[in-house]
């Protein structure tokens, strides 16, 4: 299961030192600089979604292995906790180039690398807050629905339940 | 009363037995002291240990990413509860017979949550970035987040620490002019600093008499605050069997249970390792039980309250979460409301056996391990069970963290061998001042103790 980046996230509140963030995209951020690993936001995360790296990834590569590390991202540190970020460096780059051509972000222009090596298509990334986009159209499937919604965490994720005729 | 503090001695003698604790350390002392030392060391190195290789080297994993270490933590706070409940409280309400155990209870008091402040420390993935914790302007250019409940923790426990320091060393100032005007060389000038340059006067014991009054006022609200705090640690969580607005009281109760059982334990290794029979007699064992009585009571309804809720409002994750814990760990359980709840309400409700010394010293220990099983019952068993079966996972902790947790005992212990050696661990001044007010009257045929008080 991935981060299902909440609106209302319990993982932020509990974070001393706004490690856990809510960044204006509306993602539930995470900087690793500032993580202390006190693993208080995985403990009150009710999706058990944020991981803590126990582990030293960093060095622990024996070349060549190295090289298959995204180069686009610094490898987390020992004693910090991460997450999905929604592949928040392809959201930046692709908002850089919109930005420098002077338009908006297309829809389906900025793909997760899950969304991108998915081969059924089963998952879909986009604008929310953008009525028309694919994945806003989805969201209001009939079918839809969102993991422990009782408690009020108000996720970012839509899981399309299957069965039924009414196939958005 | 009927087992009065011993009378007819001299000011001298009294100073005497009462200091007797600090005479020059013997070869069992040092053997002691070293073999304390020793346990911490083999902890420091398990600490670094880890450090230096992650966190992987601890039992904790993903769901379970707090164990052995908050699990102590908790602990260490609890038993903080001793020195302000028995000291602050029965010195408000004027109760004579704390007297002897005072400074006995807010050494303790010190000594635990000192150890309890590093735990925090020591369970950080990161944990030379500790000062982000801290709130000073920072080249970071960031606040701490004051909604988090650790830095709740933080406050409040530093708090505690300043405020359970003063009030030991406030306590402490007419006995260590005691203790410097009868020592030489170091130790004399180390008092002469510490006491200073208390004379005795009218006009000091005033200014005393009102300070420690104030101190013991101020100091209850931040202790039950303190305990409050960590139980928030859990409730504001929306993690199953942590999500409970009886936690705060019920961990305050909890913590003053583990203190006064653990001010009992002591006070019974004192009286035999010092030798100071005369002074901590049966009557106080007595007193004490009936404390402590009165908190397993209500310890005992607080879990029930908690887990009558769990069974009542049966939410289907919280009584899945309870479940688990019932039957995972069903052997910790009994076990945990055997020592807490059965075991002393039976035995504490007998006069006869609260003033048997070897059972105390049974009853109460048991309690403190048992307090030690609920947190653990409290912490591991949510987390491993929690809304997501996709990763329930259990936990156990590995030899690093149960060296430290070792260390932490040992530490705490060596800090208070250290402190009975060398600071009056008996509040002479007042147990003089109660031998003072303390006459026998003549009753018929017999002598009656008779004190007169203020009031």
């Amino acid at each position: 299961m991935l981060c299902q980046h909440c609106q209302d996230a319990p993982c932020e509140p509990v974070c001393p030192v706004y490690a856990s963030y809510h960044n204006p995209d509306g993602l539930n951020g995470q900087v690793y600089n500032r993580c202390v690993g006190t693993r208080y936001c995985g403990n009150n995360c009710p999706y058990a979604v944020r991981v803590f790296n126990f582990y030293d990834h960093e060095h622990s590569w024996p070349s060549p292995l190295n090289n298959q590390l995204s180069p686009d991202i610094t490898v987390r540190s020992r004693g910090v906790m991460e997450k999905c970020s929604f592949c928040i460096q392809r959201i930046r780059r692709a908002k850089e180039e919109a930005k420098a051509e002077g338009r908006m972000i297309k829809d389906g222009e900025v793909q997760t690398a899950c969304a991108q090596t998915c081969p059924s298509d089963a998952l879909v990334f986009g604008n929310m807050a953008d009525p028309e986009s694919r994945v806003a159209r989805l969201s209001r499937s009939p079918r839809r629905f969102r993991l422990l919604e009782g408690l009020g965490t108000h996720p970012s994720i839509y899981y399309l339940k299957g069965g039924g005729r009414e196939h958005v | 009363m009927s087992e009065p503090i011993p009378s007819a001695k001299s000011a001298g003698q009294l100073n005497d037995e009462m200091l007797s604790s600090m005479r020059a350390p013997t070869w069992r002392w040092h053997l002691l002291a070293f073999a304390l030392g020793a346990v911490v060391a083999w902890g420091l190195y398990a600490f670094t240990y880890q450090v230096m290789t992650g966190m992987n080297v601890t039992g904790k994993n993903r769901p379970v990413m707090w164990g052995f270490y908050i699990t102590s933590f908790v602990f260490w706070v609890g038993l903080s509860h001793s020195g302000t409940m028995v000291s602050a409280i029965l010195r408000l309400s004027q109760a004579n017979w704390r007297r002897p155990i005072l400074r006995a209870a807010e050494a303790m008091t010190v000594f635990s949550i000192t150890v309890a402040g590093l735990f925090p420390l020591i369970h950080l993935g990161r944990n030379w970035t500790f000062f982000y914790l801290i709130p000073y302007p920072n080249q970071r250019g960031l606040w701490p987040n004051f909604r988090s409940a650790l830095l709740w923790d933080v406050t409040a426990i530093t708090a505690y620490i300043i405020g359970s320091s003063l009030f030991l060393y406030l306590g402490m100032l007419p006995d260590l002019a005691v203790a410097r005007d009868r020592s030489e060389g170091w130790r004399r000038k180390l008092y002469t600093a510490l006491a200073m340059g208390w004379r005795g006067s009218a006009h000091e014991w005033l200014v005393y008499r009102k300070a420690s009054t104030l101190m013991a006022a101020l100091i209850i609200p931040v202790a039950v605050s303190v305990h409050s705090i960590v139980a928030w640690d859990f409730a504001v969580t929306v993690v199953p069997g942590w999500h409970s607005t009886i936690f705060p009281p019920y961990f305050v109760i909890g913590a003053i249970t583990s203190g006064v059982a653990a001010v009992i334990s002591l006070m019974i290794i004192i009286r035999r390792a010092f030798h100071l029979e005369e002074y901590l007699t049966p009557l106080h064992f007595d007193n004490m039980g009936k404390l402590l009585l009165v908190i397993c009571l209500l310890w005992s309804y607080a879990y029930f309250v908690d887990v009558n809720i769990t069974w009542y409002a049966h939410e289907p994750i919280e009584w899945e979460v309870f479940s688990f814990m019932a039957d995972k760990y069903t052997p910790l359980l009994l076990l945990m409301l055997f020592g807490n709840s059965v075991l002393p309400i039976t035995v504490l409700c007998f006069k006869k056996l609260r003033r048997n010394i070897g059972l105390m010293l049974v009853v109460s220990v048991l309690i403190n391990v048992c307090m030690f099983i609920e947190r653990y019952l409290i912490i591991v068993p949510s987390l491993s069970h929690k809304n997501m079966p996709f990763i329930w996972h259990t936990y156990f902790p590995s030899w690093v963290e149960m060296s430290i947790a070792a260390a932490a005992f040992a530490g705490f212990a060596l800090l208070y061998t250290l402190f009975a050696k060398y600071f009056p661990i008996m509040a002479v001044t007042d147990v003089r001042a109660l031998e003072v007010r303390q006459t026998h009257v003549p009753l018929g045929r017999t002598k009656v103790p008779s004190i007169a008080g203020e009031e």
